[in-house]
């Protein structure tokens, strides 16, 4: 998109431009404020409109710096002072909670503004207006998908940190005893998590020289063919290492959807609780817990 | 270099020092079986310790001596595989069915003394 005109006309067009805003600051805020906060009626105690006031000036300012810097680039997003701000903005207004759906339309409420600021000042010079607006909506319109996309790529980045916080804290490998691993699994196993807790058990396993591991599934809510495919070939690679699985907390609509399934879970043991695993891998060791009074049991 | 077999009692017991080329996995293969028919081995044990790569065709060679082993009387028990090439075999289908495997070489000992 450019603009038809010469380039010493274009400078002064862009001169005027960031002229208006400067005179205008005040104004051009105030209504800008009044569109978005219409706008957004409902998000009154999610947004705070103060705060959004001062980014706004703020906005308004790296505008009105670019513009008259006088360049023939009009995309904003390549003005480091203005995306570096915008992404800063961008970043606590996720932190804050607002929605993706605010900042495009906040942007297009500027554009809106400054349309009508220039309609006031060129009303008189009919294809000076026509060029200036359409200055004015290429320097603006893309914002709405800048601020966008800045705004969902920041969200995303956020689930993935969550996401992997919430990985790391629910595949604990935990030593019972000499020799005996627990690895209590919770919530839906996918590809991407099994891939963690095999690389965890594993490496625990070597760690601790235990050559029996227990994997309690009470907190899995559902097993399928791709859930049991995964546990064998933990299981499997376990095995490899020398240790023996044994699997607990199937719960009866577990057992009943792996039947139905035709799901062989192969050899490995089973146990319905973790109690009577933790027994199994004690026998297996050929060791076994006794009463005794204190002091005696060592 | 070649992969030295050690004979302790009625066990034959190797140690893969470097990873090998398939050449000397085949080498490997044929010393092993004619040593297990030399000594009349019951038991073979083979530690991996030291060893964090092995190729699809390492891990073949390693199934099918043991296969081969259990056809002249001796038992094969596999110590000290690492996790990542417990991974890898997984990622590859190698069930390594023929094999028992140890933690390492002491618990593969016992393993094999309680075998006999």
């Amino acid at each position: 998109m450019v603009i038809d005109l010469p380039f010493v006309e274009l400078v002064e067009l862009r001169n005027k431009y960031a002229a208006i805003i400067r005179g205008n600051r005040e104004e051009i805020t105030a209504n800008w404020m009044k569109i978005t906060r219409k706008k957004f009626q409902d998000l009154e105690g999610v947004i705070d409109f103060d705060d959004l006031t001062e980014t706004s000036c703020g906005y308004l300012e790296r505008l009105e710096s670019f513009v008259s810097r006088g360049s023939e680039n009009y995309n904003l997003a390549e003005d480091p002072s203005f995306k570096s701000y915008l992404d800063n903005r961008i970043e606590h207004y996720v932190k804050n909670g607002m929605p993706a759906y605010v900042p495009p339309a906040y942007f297009l409420a500027l554009k809106e503004v400054m349309s009508d600021f220039l309609n006031r000042y060129f009303q008189t010079d009919l294809p000076l207006l026509l060029s200036v607006l359409e200055m004015n909506t290429i320097l603006l319109e893309p914002l709405a998908t800048i601020s966008c996309k800045a705004f969902v790529e920041y969200q995303e980045e956020m689930i993935k940190q969550q996401a992997k916080a919430i990985a790391e804290l629910s595949t604990p490998v935990i030593q019972l005893w000499d020799g005996i691993l627990a690895l209590p699994l919770i919530g839906t196993i996918d590809s991407a998590r099994v891939k963690q807790i095999m690389e965890n058990l594993l490496n625990q396993i070597v760690k601790t020289k235990s050559s029996q591991v227990v994997i309690d599934i009470t907190g899995v809510p559902i097993v399928d063919t791709g859930v049991a495919s995964r546990l064998m070939r933990t299981v499997e690679a376990a095995r490899l290492l020398g240790a023996e699985c044994i699997l607990t907390g199937i719960s009866p609509v577990i057992a009943l959807t792996l039947v139905t399934l035709g799901i062989n879970l192969g050899n490995i043991q089973t146990r319905a609780t973790l109690k009577n695993g933790l027994e199994s891998a004690l026998n297996n060791l050929n060791m076994l817990i006794t009463s005794g009074s204190k002091g005696e049991t060592k | 270099m070649t992969v030295p077999i050690i004979k302790l009692g009625d066990n034959l017991i190797i140690t893969i020092q470097t990873e090998m080329t398939d050449d000397m996995a085949v080498e490997a293969q044929n010393k092993i079986l004619s040593r297990i028919r030399e000594t009349e081995a019951r038991g073979l044990l083979i530690d991996l310790s030291v060893i964090d790569v092995i190729d699809s065709f390492m891990g073949r060679v390693l199934n099918d001596t043991a296969m081969m082993a259990r056809l002249m009387g001796a038992q094969t028990v596999v110590a000290g595989i690492q996790p990542g090439v417990a991974v890898t075999f997984m990622e590859l289908g190698l069930k390594m069915k023929n094999v028992y495997t140890v933690l390492d070489i002491e618990q593969g000992l016992e393993l094999l003394k309680s075998l006999e």
